[in-house]
């Protein structure tokens, strides 16, 4: 990945090349300082995963908890999304790695907090959950399928994580 | 996903006109006072081959796919299944 590094505003090092020697001593650690300056900016809106940041997939999560707090939220009897399983579902979304994409989210009328991602015709993958450490899970990748439950609270289980992975293999 | 009920609510399409099939969608948005976004559309035999059962009641049309397992997760497996199957209908202008 390369990382295009803005000279407004700062001292532009003069890229002087005497001998092969290229940059000074003062002017590398101007360039690397401004290089870091710009990864702290990435990394201040926490995550880039294809185009979608972690605040912007928080925000979404927050607005399908507002929308889906009520009982019978989808007129067919759906159960009020808990304010545990709000609160464990961004949990989750912090502790995505920054390789994977941000998942579409979604109410479940169960009352459960869903994640999908999908990589084409045949290939999704589903989470969701409850605020009851548990992941209830399943995908299907082409002709194979899987679906289970997992224990979840520090961290992200393997066997979300290898599916995961798996998806965008 | 299925309701708590475990009865997903589906409309028999087959011989309704475009025009027909989304005032169903209409008319089910104004009783439960949703709008309309659009619609999934899904054959019959995709409901079977996903070991489901549908089953009609005494509405015009109106059916409830059945049959689905105990296990969240297992649930979860047949709506996903049956997502891929289906053909997603966005309202129009919406």
């Amino acid at each position: 990945m390369s990382v295009a590094v803005p000279c407004t505003g700062i001292d532009c090092p003069s890229f002087r090349v005497s001998r092969g020697e290229g940059l000074d001593q003062d002017s590398s650690q101007k360039v690397v300082d401004s290089v870091l300056e710009v990864i702290a900016k990435m990394w201040d809106s926490e995550t880039i995963t294809f185009g979608h940041t972690l605040n912007e997939a928080l925000l979404s999560l927050l607005e399908v908890y507002k929308d889906c707090s009520q009982e019978n939220w989808d007129g067919y009897g759906a159960l009020a999304i808990p304010y545990g399983a709000y609160e464990e579902a961004g949990k989750l979304i912090k502790l995505l790695p920054s390789s994977i994409q941000i998942p579409e989210i979604t109410a479940e009328p169960t009352g459960e907090i869903g994640f999908e991602w999908r990589r084409g015709k045949g290939q999704v993958f589903v989470i969701s959950v409850r605020g009851k450490n548990r992941i209830n899970y399943a995908g299907i990748f082409g002709d194979n399928k899987t679906h289970g439950s997992e224990y979840f609270e520090e961290t992200i289980p393997s066997e979300i994580i290898r599916n995961l992975r798996r998806l965008y293999s | 996903m299925p309701p708590p009920s475990n009865r997903l609510s589906v409309f028999r399409i087959l011989g309704l006109a475009e025009n027909e099939i989304w005032r169903i969608g209409y008319e089910v948005g104004e009783k439960s006072v949703r709008s309309l976004l659009g619609r999934a559309d899904i054959k019959a035999l995709s409901v079977i081959e996903a070991e489901l059962h549908i089953d009609a009641d005494d509405i015009p049309r109106h059916a409830d796919i059945i049959g689905w397992p105990e296990e969240a997760s297992a649930i979860k497996l047949k709506a996903i299944e049956l997502a891929e199957k289906a053909q997603l209908r966005l309202k129009e202008g919406g």
